[in-house]
């Protein structure tokens, strides 16, 4: 199976929260992977313990966009103490693809960016 | 026909790859292969005190093997050439034991930008341990000249560098250095400084004369030669490997050991502690027999053609779309380093192996390179023997595949 399938292509193509706010978010991270240069701004927004905005914005590869726009979506909405949880598993599900060695680092710079914007709490 | 494709068994069990990664590593050729599993299989037994036929037969190859490689270097005797685990070793041993004798806050290392961070990262981190100057020379590996060259590495060369480590061809974009005109630059302003040169690159495609280069030490790796895994070769003029400190302590590099004190064997024995790669060292010798092969053949002139036949596909194909990053004015070899405009060097590579050619990005184990260039990372494409028109014409086709996928 390609790894290139419909959705990673449609998420690469228009990926979603893309764009950053100029108001002041409740978290925000910067991160990169020196194997290529990509890198990726995460700004998060809670409200009651809740993820109500999430957005990010930057440079990547097709996998490192549609994973970071493929989190965002499943993470707005959520309670933060759920988001804590998330692992490589949980983005690796939503991308829908076995990630050779290689390509971990690809697929996991939005989960990076997250988890260091939590972090910042 | 035979072709020399036909010497590589790789082919038999994959027809249909394309394989465009041979500065990674190259394939095995078949001479290689047998030394190795004539060993493995009918004298496979520890060299040195055995005195048993076998053990003599282990000791008289794994002997022979040091000779040859010497030839093939140049090297004036056999007691010139280690056996490593790889360049990477025999780097990290160079830069370990010069750094203990001949680094210090006054004398320090000059490197190059362009290094393949196993030529850099040693260098960096004993001269911070001996809070030693560490100066890089920043070569332009594409717009500079031989002369401008030279100049950067002159200009950063005083009596106090102990040490210049270069690189003899750039890993990512296939730069051939001119080594002979920057170590006589060298040797000119400060006699007693020590060249050590990365061969990495260069074994696999150039008669190699470690004499007439005029360094003191050399690396490279077996698997980068046709060879196997696991080993490689520090060559070391004979004076200097003398003067040079073990790297590592334990059986067969000692004269005699005692309760408090131990003495240890000349170079190369010095070395080389514990048992060493056996099957490894019998068969890179019979990889770099096959090297000789090839190198007075005419595949190394067809090998510049090919690389020649890429470079223009892709100028010819893809005019808009991709920009092949080579050297202006100076020699390059067997590599095609390039980059595909609103494509991801990642995304390129993985839509390329999902058509069953391989190809390599990312940084290639230069990111001060990369930085130096201003390009985030790089697609690159390396050639060797047994590729033909053919790889590279179905390398354009899946050029052509990856742009409409991702455009």
């Amino acid at each position: 199976m390609t790894l290139y399938h419909d959705t990673i292509m449609d998420h690469y193509r228009n990926p979603r929260h893309f764009g950053c706010s100029k108001f002041k978010a409740s978290a925000s991270s910067s991160t990169h992977n020196p194997s290529c240069g990509d890198a990726i701004k995460m700004q998060i927004y809670i409200y009651k313990g809740k993820i109500t905005r999430i957005c990010f914005e930057g440079e990547g590869c097709a996998l490192s966009i549609a994973s970071a726009s493929l989190l965002c979506e499943y993470t707005k909405g959520k309670l933060l103490r759920e988001v804590q949880s998330f692992d490589e598993e949980t983005v690796l599900h939503l991308l829908q693809i076995d990630v050779t060695p290689a390509r971990t680092r690809c697929a996991t710079i939005g989960l990076k960016a997250l988890r260091q914007a939590i972090a910042t709490l | 026909m035979n072709t020399i494709r036909d010497r590589f068994p790789f082919f038999s069990h994959n027809p249909h790859v394309v394989y465009l990664d041979s500065a990674a590593t190259t394939l095995k050729a078949d001479v290689a292969l047998q030394a190795l599993n004539e060993y493995y299989t009918s004298y496979s037994v520890n060299i040195h005190r055995g005195m048993y036929p076998l053990a003599q037969k282990a000791d008289l190859a794994y002997h022979a093997s040091r000779k040859k490689i010497a030839h093939f270097l140049n090297a004036q005797t056999p007691d010139e050439i280690v056996f490593t685990k790889g360049a990477t070793e025999g780097l990290n041993l160079l830069a370990s034991s010069l750094g203990q004798s001949l680094i210090n806050p006054e004398r320090g290392v000059l490197t190059s930008v362009i290094e393949h961070h196993a030529n850099f990262v040693p260098w960096q981190q004993i001269a911070k341990k001996h809070n030693a100057p560490f100066q890089v020379a920043l070569i332009n590996p594409l717009t500079m000249t031989v002369r401008e060259i030279c100049d950067e590495f002159e200009k950063n060369i005083t009596q106090d560098t102990a040490i210049l480590a270069l690189t003899h061809i750039s890993n990512v974009t296939g730069t051939v250095l001119p080594i002979q005109e920057i170590a006589h630059r060298a040797r000119q302003i400060n006699p007693h400084i020590i060249i050590v040169l990365d061969m990495c690159q260069s074994v696999q495609h150039m008669s190699i004369d470690v004499q007439q280069l005029d360094i003191d030490f050399a690396v490279f790796s077996g698997h980068k030669c046709f060879g196997p895994t696991g080993i490689g070769v520090l060559y070391g003029k004979k004076s200097r490997l003398d003067n040079l400190l073990p790297y590592q302590f334990g059986g067969d590099m000692i004269y005699e050991v005692g309760l408090s004190q131990s003495s240890f064997a000349e170079a190369p024995s010095k070395f080389e502690a514990g048992t060493p790669p056996i099957a490894q060292a019998i068969s890179l010798a019979s990889a770099l027999e096959f090297v000789q092969e090839i190198i007075s053949s005419d595949c190394h002139n067809n090998l510049k053609d090919l690389r020649a036949y890429c470079v223009k596909q892709f100028e010819k194909l893809f005019p808009n779309d991709v920009v092949v990053h080579q050297s202006k004015h100076l020699d390059s070899c067997a590599i095609v380093c390039f980059t595909v405009n609103r494509c991801h060097p990642h995304d390129v590579a993985h839509m390329l192996g999902e058509q069953n050619i391989c190809i390599r990005a990312g940084h290639h184990c230069a990111q001060p390179l990369h930085k130096h260039l201003n390009i985030p990372s790089s697609c690159r494409v390396s050639l060797s023997v047994y590729n033909t028109t053919d790889d590279i014409d179905n390398l354009m086709q899946g050029i052509t595949r990856v742009i409409t996928q991702l455009s």
